[in-house]
This record gives structure tokens, C-alpha cells and sequence, in this order.
């Protein structure tokens, strides 16, 4: 259902690389060693991955499965492509669990207590994605560590099936500089302005500006708003001129990012006449050049042609000078 | 300030709606109805309101400061103290609740809005995870409340909503309109590290409970934020409480305007008081993977 509305798509990405530092940096760290490093606690309890402030401590890759959630349709951005299981691992030596994925087959191997061990990558990286998964231990004979370098420095026990015991488990990692976990998740919407304004771009589109005049405090609003933003009056639609005074003025040498304009530009605020907020626009047309155009200055709006008119602030190329 | 002196503010406007995703309608749109509700139940006007506090979240629409697109819905001219969360209205009743109690204005008006616009609405839900270790595995939220529950569950369905609550002081508020007194709000956390949690429990809830004496009491309504259906009854359990009537108003299953809901669990325990059919009533709000975040609010007849 939609009451006549306008809408778009509309796509927000948001790309970080977050440095890393601390315990999360050891416990990525170790991952890159095919280690699974976890936390003493103040309280004596071992948690993996480790928190601020606690001793670090090398612990299983083995453990057993406390809780598990079933995928059956893995998305494309999950780490597996067959159905699996989202997991609460908890680690031998380890009091607590670690949140990962269980790769075994079917819902029906799955079972509490059920024994898994790590799966390492053997290109690492030093992220959580290092174990591929977790397998049932049982599940065939375990890979050899690849990448021995990454552990070479390591003396005793090491890599994959140490167990907690400090003595055995040689220095714990350390972070090499710059490391980063890189994320860029990607969400998709269908914007919607609303109604009022949907109304107020579908004139515009229409070579009409409409503003909106409030019945309690006579203030016109250009654009429209559902309310009176002073005193909460509903707006009544009112037709505004497309000329009107320039209340102040920037000359931009700097690209806008998303917005497409020809360097340089003037972005000036304009109040329309009948009207008593301005809004933004470009002004162009400028005879001397864009550092004359002053606060003040009486302009007219230039249309885009009829049939070129999309229902935006676009429908207006500019606004240009004229007389007053 | 004494116990009575806290006990004095009440909710004495209180109301909400909800709407299909995508009926055209923006934040504004939705909100400015609501809003005149509560204000009209209450007997209060626009200058009336001293303090305006507003929740809802940016990534459910994707628009940055969608907040100042919702400024038309409430008082906003000549300027007041506005605080803005991202996150669900319960949490900024807390907010407004304190204010309050500070004595900075006799009303305060909450509200919170939503529109869930984008593709996979709860998904944004995610960005609320540890990006380290947790978020690169890409557990949705249904998957993480899965960790929780021991059998098959239903999941809440996300669409819009607002709601607006008006808070005021004994000196705020206008003469013969039903109130319900805030006997106290309560929040407590648990860690987000989930494989340090017991899921099956809720130390959190129980924590906020105690704070607020319930266990052992009798609350004759309890609204609950649960968009999980299982999770309703870990609420409940920690409550430690009996409880006379569970989710009166039919929970927040069918219809979740996710950042709205747990505002609108306190709108539903308020009107059962204000309506007289409840004594006591507590609502519950939630924030995070498996109930990570637990608010509690105790309201009571005046």
C-alpha cells in the first residue's frame, strides 16, 4: 500500500578498516598461527577471545558445541555455501564459548556436547574467517598446519590441537602492525520523502513551486512541511512565485561528492517571493562571473525543459540574476 | 528528593500507531498524529513540554540525521531541551523519566519512529554486533536468537510505527486526566561477548527486577518486548514476579516498528493503568542480539 507517494532506491554503504589492538589483536594474531588464544579473567574464568586486561592464555582448537542454530539457506555473504550451523563453541580449557560456525553435514549430526575441532584456512590472515569452520572431530584425518612460518618461531607444543597449558604453548602472538579488519557492508533501501514532500516534487516537476502556508502563523515554507515546524499547525498548499532574493551565497572550488556540477559553482540560499525560509540552490547565468553575485540579489528560476522535468530539485537547472 | 517526590511523575499521555512498510508516508508523517494524541489525552499543549526526548535509528531508512526530519512531529519553537537516542524509545523515557526527576521541567514528551525501509529490515539489527570477531561471520539476528532458543520460535514482523508518551511532574499536569505513575525505571546490561552468556537466562532482567522489587510481588500486567517468540518466557522467568496478565495487548509479534516497540510495551502497560484494569504494571524493553540490553518500568496507579 502506498498513499501516493514518491520513492527510490537508495544505497548506503559503509566501508571500515578497523585497526585492531589489544587482546583482539593477540587472539587475531594467533589465528594467523593457527592458534586459539583466550583470556584469564579476573575472576579465573579463560573466555576466547580474550577481553582487556586479562592474562592471555592458549587454549584448544577443540572443543565441544553448547548451542547451535541451524542455516539452512546460507546467504551469499555467509561463510559457508552449504547449510551449517551458527555455534557456541566452547573450547578445551576454555570457560567459555566462542561464537562460530560448525560445518557437519546435516541438523542431524549436530547434538549437544558434539565434539568439533578447527578447520584451519591455509592462507591466513589473522581474522576470525582463519578457521574455516568447525568440523566433527571424528570427520576424517586433521590437515597439517600449513603455513609453518607463521609458527616457526614457536618452541614446544604448537599449532593445531594444543591444549591449554601455558608451558606447552609457547610465547603468545604478537600483532604485527596495521592490522585491520576490513568490512564494507552494503544496505539497500526504497527511500521514501513522504507525502508532503512527494506532493511538493511533483509540482516541481510540473513547473509549479508549492509551498505550504500555515493557518495559525501566516509563515509560508518553501519546501512545504506536513506541520508548522514554529507552532505544529497542519499546512495548508500554497503556490509560490519562482523569483526571489538571494539571503546568502558561497562560491564552491571544491568537487561535492554525489553531487554532479561543473567547477566552480555558487550554492546561494533563496528566499522565494511570498515565502519566508529560503532553500538551496545553484546560480548560474552570471554576467562578470559567479564572484559577482551578492547577498541580496534579485533571481529567477531556470527551468529544465517541459518534459525534462524530473520530480526533484533538478526540475530547476539554476536560478539566474534579474532586475529588481 | 524523596521517594514521593519521584513517585509523583506519570504518564498522562500515551499512544501509538502502526503501519505497513512503505505506505508513503514519512517520519514526520507518521509521528505528528501520535504525538497530537498524547498531547490532547494529556490535557497539555505544545508549550507545555519542557523536555523532548526522540529515539529511532538512521540505518532503518538509511538517511543521515533522519531525526531532523521528524523535528515538525513535536515541539521543537521556541527552543527546548531535545535529546536524541539512537536506539528505542523505552530508552529515552529513561532519559526523559531523569530529567525530570532532576526538576530541569514539570512535562517531558518521548517519542520514537520508524520506517524500516530497507530490504532486509532487521538486518540492520547487525551493525549493533563486535565488527572483530562476531560481524565478519555474518550471523543474522534470527540466527543469533536461534542460539537461544531451545525448539522452533516465531519471529516478530518488522513494519513502521511511532509512538509518544507525555511524562509530567505533579505541577505539570492538568487536573482529572487518568495518570500512571512511574514507580521506577531500571536498566542493566549483559555483556555482548553471547559465549559468555547463559542464554536461557536473562541476569539482566533479573538484576533491573531487583532494583525495582518485583520479585516476589504481583504485577497485574506485563508487557513485554520479545521479538522472538521465546523469548518472552526467559523475561518472565527472570521477573521473579506473578503475573496477572502477559501482553494484554497481543505483544509485539505480529507487529514490530523495530526502535518503537519497546516504547510502545509502555504505552500499552500505561493505558492499562490509566484505564484502571491495572494496579501495577510493568513494561519491558529490549536492545541487542539475545536480549543483551533489558530495560524495566515499573508503573503503578496514582
Amino acid at each position: 500500500m502506498n498513499l501516493r507517494g514518491l520513492r527510490a532506491p537508495h544505497t548506503l554503504q559503509l566501508a571500515f578498516d578497523r585497526s585492531v589492538g589489544g587482546a583482539t589483536a593477540a587472539f587475531l594474531a594467533g589465528l594467523a598461527r593457527a592458534e586459539i588464544w583466550g583470556g584469564r579473567a579476573v575472576d579465573g574464568r579463560i573466555r576466547v577471545p580474550p577481553q582487556e586486561g586479562d592474562e592471555l592464555v592458549r587454549v584448544g582448537d577443540t572443543g565441544a558445541v553448547r548451542a547451535w542454530s541451524w542455516v539452512a539457506a546460507p546467504a551469499p555473504d555467509q561463510p559457508l555455501a552449504r547449510p551449517f550451523a551458527y555455534a557456541l563453541v566452547q573450547l578445551d580449557g576454555a570457560d567459555g564459548a566462542l561464537l562460530h560456525v560448525v560445518d557437519a553435514g546435516s541438523e542431524a549430526a549436530l547434538a549437544p556436547g558434539l565434539r568439533v575441532r578447527a578447520d584451519w584456512r591455509a592462507e591466513r590472515t589473522g581474522s576470525v574467517l582463519d578457521i574455516r569452520a568447525f568440523v566433527p572431530a571424528d570427520a576424517g584425518p586433521r590437515a597439517a598446519p600449513a603455513d609453518p612460518e607463521a609458527h616457526a618461531d614457536l618452541e614446544g607444543e604448537s599449532g593445531p590441537g594444543a591444549q591449554a597449558d601455558p608451558e606447552a604453548a609457547g610465547a603468545p602472538p604478537e600483532p604485527p602492525d596495521g592490522l585491520v579488519v576490513a568490512s564494507d557492508r552494503v544496505l539497500r533501501y526504497t527511500f521514501e520523502p513522504g507525502l508532503v514532500p512527494s506532493r511538493f516534487y511533483q509540482a516541481l516537476a510540473a513547473g509549479r513551486i508549492e509551498g505550504g502556508r500555515c493557518p495559525a502563523c501566516d509563515q509560508v515554507y518553501v519546501p512545504p512541511h506536513e506541520r508548522c515546524p514554529a507552532c505544529g499547525a497542519v499546512l495548508e498548499p500554497c503556490a509560490v512565485a519562482d523569483t526571489g532574493v538571494i539571503e546568502s551565497v558561497t562560491v564552491v572550488h571544491l568537487p561535492v561528492p554525489g553531487l554532479e556540477v561543473e567547477l566552480p559553482f555558487a550554492w546561494a540560499r533563496v528566499r522565494l517571493d511570498g515565502a519566508h525560509v529560503s532553500f538551496p540552490h545553484l546560480v548560474g547565468d552570471v554576467p562578470g562571473g559567479l564572484e559577482e553575485v551578492r547577498v541580496g540579489q534579485r533571481v529567477a528560476a531556470v527551468w529544465a525543459p517541459a518534459g525534462e522535468r524530473p520530480p526533484s530539485w533538478e526540475a530547476i537547472r539554476h536560478f539566474r540574476p534579474v532586475e529588481p | 528528593m524523596t521517594e514521593d517526590d519521584a513517585g509523583a511523575i506519570a504518564v498522562v499521555g500515551a499512544a501509538h500507531a502502526v503501519a505497513p512498510i512503505g505506505d508513503g508516508r514519512n517520519d514526520a508523517e507518521l509521528l505528528a498524529p501520535v504525538v497530537d494524541r498524547a498531547l490532547t489525552e494529556a490535557g497539555l499543549g505544545r508549550d507545555d513540554v519542557g523536555v523532548v526526548c526522540t529515539a529511532g535509528s538512521e540505518f532503518l531508512n538509511g538517511q543521515v540525521g533522519t531525526v531532523m526530519g521528524a523535528f515538525d512531529a513535536f515541539p521543537g519553537w521556541p527552543p527546548r531541551t531535545h535529546a536524541h537516542l539512537e536506539g528505542d524509545g523505552a530508552f529515552a523515557l529513561h532519559e526523559a523519566w531523569i530529567r525530570l526527576l532532576a526538576g530541569e521541567a514539570e512535562a517531558a514528551l518521548v517519542c520514537a519512529y520508524s520506517r524500516p525501509l530497507a530490504d532486509e529490515p532487521r538486518r540492520v539489527l547487525d551493525l549493533q554486533l563486535d565488527p572483530y570477531v562476531v560481524a565478519p561471520l555474518a550471523p543474522r539476528p534470527e540466527d543469533l536468537a536461534g542460539l537461544q532458543a531451545t525448539g522452533p520460535f516465531t519471529a516478530s514482523q518488522p513494519c513502521a510505527g511511532a509512538a509518544a508518551v507525555v511524562l509530567a511532574a505533579a505541577a505539570g499536569r492538568a487536573p482529572g486526566r487518568p495518570a500512571a505513575v512511574v514507580a521506577g525505571i531500571e536498566q542493566r546490561l549483559d555483556t555482548h561477548d553471547l559465549g559468555e552468556r547463559d542464554l536461557a537466562t536473562s541476569p539482566s532482567v533479573a538484576a533491573a527486577a531487583a532494583a525495582l522489587g518485583l520479585p516476589g510481588t504481583v504485577i497485574d500486567v506485563l508487557e513485554v518486548h520479545a521479538p522472538f517468540s521465546h523469548q518472552r518466557r526467559i523475561v518472565v522467568d527472570a521477573l521473579g514476579a506473578e503475573v496477572r496478565a502477559l501482553d494484554p495487548s497481543g505483544g509485539c509479534l505480529a507487529a514490530d516498528p523495530i526502535m518503537v516497540t519497546g516504547l510502545i510495551r509502555v504505552v500499552e502497560a500505561a493505558n492499562a493503568v490509566r484505564r484502571g484494569e491495572a494496579a501495577r504494571a510493568v513494561a519491558h524493553a529490549t536492545n541487542g542480539p539475545c536480549l543483551q540490553h533489558n530495560l524495566l518500568c515499573l508503573l503503578e496507579a496514582a
